[in-house]
């Protein structure tokens, strides 16, 4: 039984009387620990998988199962529970929350649960020990997204979900983002879903995962990952 | 402090003015709600200790012939029934100088029921003393004021033993809480305006108008819910029925009285009637027998009037007889007198003329003589002339023969002569003639004169002959004047004789007129009695008719006796209360709802714009899998 599996997940959309498959027979397997990379043209329903791992949309039809558990046929309360508990998103755009200063950020996805990394210790671990009393405004869009990955990460989440994390940031931010991702997969043994269009990157994958026409059309198994800064694109 | 609920203090705090607007208009929509929804029960809640307080009746028992006693006493033996307490009421006019207020007075009741709060001034002490309550609008009466007190109704008693009193207090009865209605009554414009307390023995009528019932379970309920409602009923209906019976035993009391008087009555009046017309019989009867005389009487005196105006004629004929006899004599012996004058005249006269005639007679035969004379000498100058003319005619022949012989030259003068002679002799056949003529007139008028003084004898002796009638006429006339003189004194003495018997009879018949003018007189009075008898007999009769049969038909009218059971709700202040308290209930309904619909709506479009806003970070929020209803807290 792999870590993560999805079986033949339907998800469609209505619209007037066109039905668009988002994911249409969607089936591959992640095993934990590795970091696995989902590539694929623009609109093929990459982001659709990742919502649909991450608990915040469901599937019309097929399995998902994360840790032996079936994330398909949660209620809206397990499914929030399962975010709180499971999940750790990293976003395109950070989302961090404005009011909030970097370590409050950390701290209100560390709250809700009981077992989890202290957000000073966090952030210090994405090297922004001097910047945690400051507000999003006040950081760099890089900084920004090690936040957000420290708020992820601070959550001790059984799985990382990455959506385009080095969509909105420079080429050596960038890798410095994937970089710590690597580490973290590695160090930490947490398994990393990374969802890009960047198909330059997927050597750092242990697994890449080809979607195409919203399907799996291809699976690849890296038994060599190459290290990010390794990596020139 | 958890990161989730700061995230929601610094989002307020960056956005204060509408986050205390919306708390505002909250805090009021909620606050309007929930206090004028309040105030339905609160209302209720003061209103029922204030009646609680005041010992307000629950159920009030009129009767429509009054309260006894006894009835007192069967109420109170009702289930449910606690405290029975009668009164008197009655409604008067109240003057104070010249303003009049229509007032309810009542009897003082005990403070166990609708007890009194005086706010002003104090109780009474006297009996001229008493206590007002007034309606605010008018606010006329005060501490120290007199007042009297008027019956407006026709009763023929003063409801109470005295109709002065001075105020001495003004007070607050739980019975009339509205401040401008004080219930309605039958007199004057119908609005009552006042109330008064005064002792119950000031009233003069014995029964009491109403008693008011008060229960001790009733007042633990809340006034105007239902479980007071439905006990009051209840206990209500016990009342009518026994309402029923005691009601019936009262009308057979006061009915069974009033029936009595009222067959007494029938019987008087029978009785009155019966004698009232025997009177009336009666005294026509004088009154026609009086008409008979007096027609009677009447007849006698327009006989005798007839009698009297004959004699008054006769007298009246008598006395223009005499009266024209009297001229007649007057004329006569004037006319005698006159005669006398006349014949003496007459007599004067016939001798004047019989010497006249008899002077005339005598000149008359001298102037015959001298006529005769003259004749004679007429008649030698008639013969003379004769001669004369044979002597010229002579002449003449001879003067012819001579003309015819001679010539008339020759005879010419002789022819003179001759012509002479004829002159001579013309002039004195001219004067002859004359003469003759004269004489002739002469002896004409001598035979005239002749024929004059005879006729002037027989003139004179018709003249004395008539002289001598006259004068036997005279005598006669004088004698019969005396007799007539004579007649007439008789006649005038009988005259004033009969002039006395008239008068006498026309005093006896004026006399008789009078007397019969008052008896005429006094028959109009006793007719006019007569009939003012009549009228009032009828008048009389006609009212006591009508008073008993009113007085059936008040009876019949009364009805029956009847028991009418009045509660609280009946009292127009209480109700109004009750229907203000449910408005505003009704209002509580609907008008802060809408207020707090508004509330809502703002917070809801407040609301809506913010999660607009934010909608990154709450899905953020829910990827990072915070429960819904925590982040409903920064919304």
């Amino acid at each position: 039984m792999a870590f993560v599996t999805l079986k033949d997940v339907y998800k469609r959309y209505h619209v007037g009387e066109v039905t668009i498959n988002a994911a249409d027979g969607m089936t591959f397997d992640i095993e934990k620990g590795e970091l696995a990379v989902i590539v694929g043209p623009s609109g093929s329903g990459k982001t659709t998988v990742l919502n649909m791992l991450g608990g915040m949309d469901s599937c019309d039809e097929g399995i998902i199962s994360v840790d032996g558990a079936r994330v398909d046929g949660y209620n809206r309360k397990q499914l929030t529970l399962y975010r709180r508990y499971d999940i750790g998103f990293i976003f395109q755009f950070y989302n961090l929350l404005p009011n909030l200063t970097a370590k409050e950020n950390v701290e209100i996805a560390a709250q809700t649960k009981r077992d989890y990394i202290p957000a000073v210790e966090i952030l210090e671990k994405v090297g922004l020990g001097e910047r945690i009393n400051n507000f999003p405004a006040q950081l760099s869009g890089g900084e920004q997204q090690r936040v957000s990955i420290a708020r992820a990460l601070s959550k001790k989440p059984k799985l990382l979900l990455c959506d385009e994390p080095t969509g909105a940031l420079d080429y050596n931010t960038g890798k410095m983002i994937l970089k710590l991702l690597q580490d973290t997969c590695r160090r930490d043994g947490m398994t990393v879903i990374l969802v890009t269009h960047n198909t330059a990157i997927t050597p750092m994958a242990d697994r890449v995962i080809k979607i195409k026409n919203s399907r799996a059309s291809e699976i690849i198994l890296n038994d060599n990952p190459t290290p990010v800064e390794q990596i020139e694109w | 402090m958890k990161a989730v609920n700061k995230n929601t203090f610094r989002e307020i705090s960056k956005s204060k003015s509408r986050f205390l607007s919306i708390l505002l208009i909250c805090a009021i929509g909620v606050g309007f709600f929930s206090g004028v929804r309040a105030t339905c029960g609160i209302m209720k809640t003061s209103a029922d200790d204030y009646f609680d307080g005041h010992n307000l009746f629950d159920l009030r028992v009129l009767s429509t012939f009054g309260l006894t006693e006894d009835d007192v006493r069967a109420i109170s033996e009702v289930d449910g029934v606690d405290g029975v307490f009668p009164s008197k009421y009655t409604d008067l006019a109240l003057h104070r100088g010249e303003e009049e207020y229509l007032t309810r007075v009542f009897s003082k009741t005990p403070d166990e029921i609708n007890k009194v709060d005086i706010f002003e001034g104090r109780a009474p002490e006297t009996d001229e003393e008493c206590i007002v309550s007034y309606n605010i609008l008018h606010e006329g009466l005060k501490v120290g004021d007199k007042i009297t007190l008027e019956d407006l109704t026709e009763a023929d008693e003063f409801p109470l033993v005295r109709d002065e009193y001075t105020v001495v207090g003004l007070y607050q009865t739980p019975m009339y809480i509205s401040k401008t209605q004080r219930g309605s009554t039958n007199i004057g414009d119908g609005a009552i305006d006042a109330f008064m307390i005064v002792p119950e023995e000031h009233f003069t009528q014995d029964v009491y108008t109403e008693i008011y019932v008060r229960s001790d379970t009733l007042k633990g309920f809340s006034s105007y819910s239902d479980e007071y409602k439905e006990l009051r009923d209840s206990i209500s209906d016990k009342l009518e029925t026994l309402g029923i019976d005691r009601s019936e035993i009262r009308y057979d009391e006061v009915i069974g009285d009033a029936l009595k008087e009222i067959e007494d009555g029938e019987k008087e009046l029978e009785k009155a009637k019966a004698d009232g017309q025997k009177e009336l019989d009666d005294a026509k009867k004088e009154l026609d027998d009086a008409a008979k005389q007096i027609s009677d009487g009447e007849k006698e005196l327009d006989d005798a009037k007839k009698e009297l105006d004959d004699g008054a004629a006769q007298l009246a004929d008598g006395e223009k007889e005499l009266a024209d006899a009297k001229k007649e004599i007057d004329d006569g012996k004037a006319a005698l007198a006159e005669t006398e004058k006349t014949l003496a005249d007459a007599k004067q006269q016939l001798d004047e003329s019989k010497a006249q005639l008899d002077a005339g007679q005598a000149e008359l035969d001298l102037q015959k003589a001298a006529l005769e004379a003259g004749k004679a000498e007429l008649q030698s100058a008639r013969a003379q002339y004769e001669q004369g003319l044979a002597q010229y005619e002579e002449g003449l022949r001879q003067l012819q023969q001579m003309e015819q012989a001679y010539g008339s030259a020759a005879v010419a003068e002789a022819k003179a002569q001759l012509e002479q002679t004829k002159l001579q002799l013309d002039n004195a056949l001219a004067q002859i003639t004359q003469n003759e003529q004269i004489i002739a007139a002469g002896e004409e008028q001598l035979s005239a004169a002749q024929a004059e003084i005879d006729a002037g004898t027989a003139q004179y002796n018709a003249g004395l002959a008539e002289y001598e009638d006259g004068y036997s006429q005279y005598l006669d006339g004088k004698k019969a004047l005396e007799d007539a003189e004579r007649e007439y004194n008789e006649g005038a003495e009988t005259l004033a004789q009969k002039r006395q018997e008239y008068n006498d009879g026309l005093k006896s018949y004026e006399d008789g007129m009078a007397e019969l003018s008052d008896a005429r007189k006094k028959y109009e009075d006793g007719l006019v009695e007569y009939n003012d008898g009549v009228a009032e007999y009828n008048s009389e009769i006609a009212d006591a008719e009508k008073e008993l049969s009113d007085a059936r038909e008040e009876i019949s009218d009364a009805g029956n006796a009847e028991w009418y059971i009045f509660t609280r709700d009946d009292n127009v202040g209480y109700s109004e209360y009750e229907s203000n308290s449910e408005r505003i209930n009704r209002i509580a309904a609907i008008f802060p709802v809408f207020f707090l619909l508004v509330a809502g709506l703002v917070c809801l479009t407040t609301m809506s714009r913010m999660v607009e806003e934010q909608r990154t970070q709450i899905g953020t929020h829910k990827a990072l899998g915070t429960q819904t209803a925590r982040l409903c807290g920064i919304i």
